[in-house]
């Protein structure tokens, strides 16, 4: 806690310490003192104190009616003590009883419980504080995915509510080994993180790298997993996302019984999973719903895509200005019929067209719902008939940058496709300075960064470089499962022991299509 | 390590120095050549060589373009000593640089050809722009300046035009040969092979020809045609070959891919139509007491497709007497296309190649007056003929009247 320097105790008389913490929270008129009398003969008065808004109504009047009750339920103290102090011991054995509580024994620890949605209760004269969780407060329901849609699959996403989005995960893996570890991060916001991994499936180097990384983080806001992701990826001059992120907890799910460490945040939907490698964002949760043969046509799809989204505009202004020769006679005649009369050479028309279709994808994201509408339509008739009849562009160019703005879209991660988008611009300045060549060593400097970075260790290529056959079942392709369900059962021989296992795996079949 | 980014630096500008690779060209500044056309000045020593060069706001579908103010093509034309000369010099006649990369047609005039081509080709290998995929004709009785000008129907483009004659004629009817740069070069350094290439003509009325008036007609007053075959002899244009010596001609080459063949009926004067569908040709040299023995066997199948006779074609042998018929109809093309080789002395099928395949020891005995031994040589002609296929009916329905 950093809200003051020094530690200030709760010893004092009642009234003292609430005017202090009033003083404290500068009287923020959302804080809430009720007080309640816990025994009658003598009088023991608590205060009851809670952010409105943070809390759960109904669970906080269970308690408050609860601790005036406890007094005249038993007696567990011991005889010697004092009023009070027996009056606080039944209260604590109550409200434990009805839920989680534990002891504060400090005024920041206060301040700290009740901003974090919990309610406090403090009995005069006592000198420490039962801090009773009762989080609640509005939150948003738990809607279909925005960012990363399915066609088959879960349709649930996380919200902005932690304690959800945990559940969220612990719903789809009923696992003991499942295992989880909160920190609080951020100076000044407090914010929960949850970190949760498969216990005997991660490495337990990468979870003490995590938290290492987390808290070496030194974050002071904490608002979104966007902060979080810089302060701990591996490397920071990159394009390319080496932590992935995702607000479905199928992928979250899915990942950590592969071994994979995520990383959730209070008050955003998106989760993070670490390591990760270049063709897990080439991943649709879709793939592994559909048949494989399916899986594998979409997959080679959204690479030839990426490429396409990479490269076709620099494919374009080579061919036309430096390779004429390649195009055939036929479409380059067309090209130049197109072409007639344009006033730009190719490559400034191919940035002021890519320069423009990003002007509307981003008004698109910003604009507000209702004017969306306008956007496009402004945009298809500025972009697409206008400036072709304008004879400022050329048709041919408009095909070119709406297919590349369209294959863009198709990458399922959108953090990886604005890479794309970004390092497009550099190989298109390259094409246009030395043609074919140049965009093959824009693609070679390119390829190697990437296979240069990592991912907590991880490289980012991986499994293509370096390439390791095993794993290919599920990059390019997404091999059907049963390779998959008899790498499992192999583990699962190695430890069982049994006769009767020894015998079925004598006699069984190893392929599930011939039935078991 | 500071010395790390600096190499870096170094290797990045030797790389992108080093390749030599600068040559942006906008397509706006360029000027797309579809043909060229080479032809001689009589009594001197230059050449005349003619670009079609495309209008591509011509061929344009674009809204904007309109289209219909010029041709879809132009012809620049101009006199010089070599063909490199006179591609600079044309710079003053068109207003763009000329692409060299999409020629689709050589047209080589006839006064030309019959004077010599042998070093015509040179520059075509030499430049980087020229394609040896390029296809050749020789204009016939035309220059090929005349050849270039024509405006055609269909294809705005007449080179694609001239190609789209020559590759359908001679996959269809097989009286042309589709021969590139690279072909006749092939066969101009060959001592056992002389070239043929196929010949255009104008037909009808080249002056109206090369005006937009030509396309705006339903029968154009002049139509490019692909027509008979110049055959060459040490690069110097001979004679035409025509009709049955083109078909022999191309026979003997083994270029037939499908054909028409007619055939008189038996008795009647009537005639009957056969779609040659597959032809193999094999020629076999051999020496033998000096003078070479020339066999060529042909192995061909068709279809009966046309029938203006009463023939029984339920009946097996009256079937194999047209196939003997149609085997010597065969012999008697090839035959007549020897012989016209014979009499100019120029082995025009590459049957000294083949000598040189299978006898090596005896071609090089031979080979200095090989064109002498061809004039002499003994000639066996064999075909073997089998119709397939009489089409959808048998009996024609001549037949069936009472």
């Amino acid at each position: 806690m950093r809200f003051t320097t020094e530690e200030s105790s709760l010893q004092g008389e009642l009234p003292a310490i609430m005017e202090q913490l009033k003083l404290k929270l500068g009287n923020s008129p959302d804080l809430i003192m009720r007080h309640i009398r816990i025994a009658s003969s003598p009088v023991v008065i608590a205060a009851v104190i809670y952010f409105e808004g943070l809390i759960d109504r109904q669970l906080v009047n269970d308690l408050v009616l609860c601790s005036s009750l406890s007094a005249s339920s038993g007696d567990a103290s011991p005889q010697d003590a004092s009023a009070q102090e027996r009056a606080y011991g039944l209260l604590f054995n109550h409200v434990s009883a009805r839920g989680e509580a534990s002891v504060v024994r400090t005024l920041d620890g206060v301040l700290e419980a009740v901003l974090s949605g919990c309610t406090v209760l403090i009995v005069d004269g006592i000198g420490e504080a039962i801090s009773c969780s009762t989080k609640g407060g509005e939150s948003r329901g738990i809607e279909e995915p925005t960012t990363q849609v399915v066609i088959r699959g879960p349709k649930d996403s996380f919200n902005e509510s932690l304690s959800t989005n945990i559940a969220l995960i612990r719903r789809r893996i009923k696992n003991p080994d499942l295992w989880l570890e909160k920190l609080k991060l951020g100076d000044k916001t407090r914010t929960d993180v949850a970190i949760m991994y498969m216990k005997h499936t991660v490495d337990d180097g990468l979870v003490e790298e995590v938290k290492r990384r987390l808290q070496r983080a030194n974050l002071s806001v904490v608002l979104e997993t966007g902060a979080i992701e810089e302060m701990i990826q591996d490397q920071t001059a990159t394009f390319f996302p080496t932590i992935y992120n995702t607000e479905r907890p199928d992928v979250i799910a899915a990942n950590l019984l592969e071994g994979c460490v995520a990383i959730l945040v209070d008050g955003t939907p998106f989760g993070l999973l670490a390591p990760t490698v270049f063709a897990q964002f080439f991943q649709s949760p879709d793939d592994y719903y559909y048949r494989f043969d399916v899986g594998i046509f979409l997959r080679i799809l959204r690479y030839t895509c990426y490429l396409i989204s990479l490269l076709l505009p620099s494919v374009y202004i080579a061919a036309i200005t430096f390779h004429q020769d390649m195009v055939p006679t036929t479409l380059l005649i067309s090209i130049a019929s197109a072409r007639e009369g344009i006033p730009f050479p190719a490559f400034i028309e191919a940035m002021l067209m890519e320069l423009s279709f990003e002007v509307l994808r981003e008004a698109g994201v910003r604009m507000p719902r209702a004017m969306g509408q306008a956007v496009s339509i402004v945009g298809a008739l500025v972009l697409g008939q206008a400036a072709v009849q304008a004879g400022i562009v050329s048709t041919a160019m408009v095909i070119v940058v709406s297919i590349t703005g369209i294959a863009s879209f198709s990458t399922p991660a959108y953090n990886v496709a604005i890479a794309a988008r970004l390092i497009r611009l550099f190989i298109m300045v390259l094409a246009a300075t030395l043609g074919f060549y140049g965009i093959l060593l824009g693609c070679i400097v390119l390829l190697a960064h990437m296979c240069s970075l990592q991912s907590f260790g991880v490289p980012y290529m991986a499994p293509f470089a370096p390439f390791r056959l095993i794993d290919q079942k599920d990059t390019i392709l997404r091999m059907p499962r049963w390779p998959f369900i008899k790498r499992d059962r192999k583990i699962y021989e190695e430890q069982a022991a049994e006769p009767w296992l020894q015998q079925q795996k004598r006699s069984g079949s190893s392929d599930p299509a011939k039935g078991e | 390590m500071k010395r790390k980014p600096i190499l870096l630096l170094w290797l990045l500008l030797i790389v992108v120095v080093l390749s030599g690779c600068w040559n942006s060209k906008e397509l706006s500044h360029l000027a797309i050549v579809s043909a060229i056309g080479v032809d001689k000045l009589p009594d001197t020593a230059h050449y005349r060589i003619s670009f079609q060069v495309v209008n591509p706001s011509e061929i344009s579908s674009d809204v904007q373009g309109g289209g219909g103010k010029t041709t879809a093509i132009t012809v620049f034309a101009d006199n010089g000593k070599t063909l490199f000369e006179v591609i600079r010099k044309a710079s003053r006649k068109a207003p763009r640089e000329l692409l060299f990369s999409h020629v689709k047609v050589l047209v080589i005039g006839e006064p030309l050809a019959r004077e010599g081509i042998t070093e015509l080709f040179d520059t075509f290998e030499r430049l980087n722009q020229t394609r040896l995929t390029t296809k050749v004709l020789v204009a016939r009785n035309a220059t090929a300046e005349t050849v270039l000008g024509v405006v055609t129907p269909m294809e705005e483009i007449p080179a694609d035009a001239m190609a789209g004659k020559l590759q359908f004629s001679a996959s269809l009817w097989s009286e042309n040969v589709e021969y590139t740069i690279d072909d006749i070069i092939r066969a101009l350094v060959s001592m056992g092979k002389e070239p043929v290439i196929s010949g255009v003509v104008i037909q009808g009325e080249p002056e109206r020809g090369a005006t937009q008036a030509n396309v705006r007609r339903t029968t154009p007053d002049a139509t490019i045609m692909m027509r008979g075959l110049a055959m060459f002899k040490e690069g110097k244009m001979q004679r035409w070959l025509d009709g049955v010596e083109a078909r022999g001609t191309v026979r003997l080459l083994d270029k037939v891919k499908s054909s028409a063949v007619e055939l008189e009926c038996a008795e009647e004067k009537n005639v009957l139509s056969i779609e040659l569908t597959r032809s193999k040709t094999s020629k076999k040299v051999s020496i033998h007491n000096g003078r070479p023995k020339l066999e060529v066997s042909i192995i061909q199948e068709g279809n009966l497709v046309e029938m203006k006779c009463a023939i029984d074609l339920t009946r097996m042998h009256e079937l194999m007497k047209l196939e003997k018929k149609w085997s010597q109809q065969t012999v008697k093309d090839v035959t007549a296309a020897i012989q016209a080789a014979r009499k100019q002395q120029v082995d025009i099928f590459g049957f000294g190649e083949s000598l040189n395949r299978s006898n090596n020891k005896e071609w090089k005995r031979v080979v200095k007056d090989w064109d002498a031994l061809f004039a002499q040589s003994e000639i066996q002609v064999k075909a073997d003929s089998f119709i397939r296929n009489t089409g959808n009916r048998i009996k024609s329905y001549m037949q069936q009247q009472p």
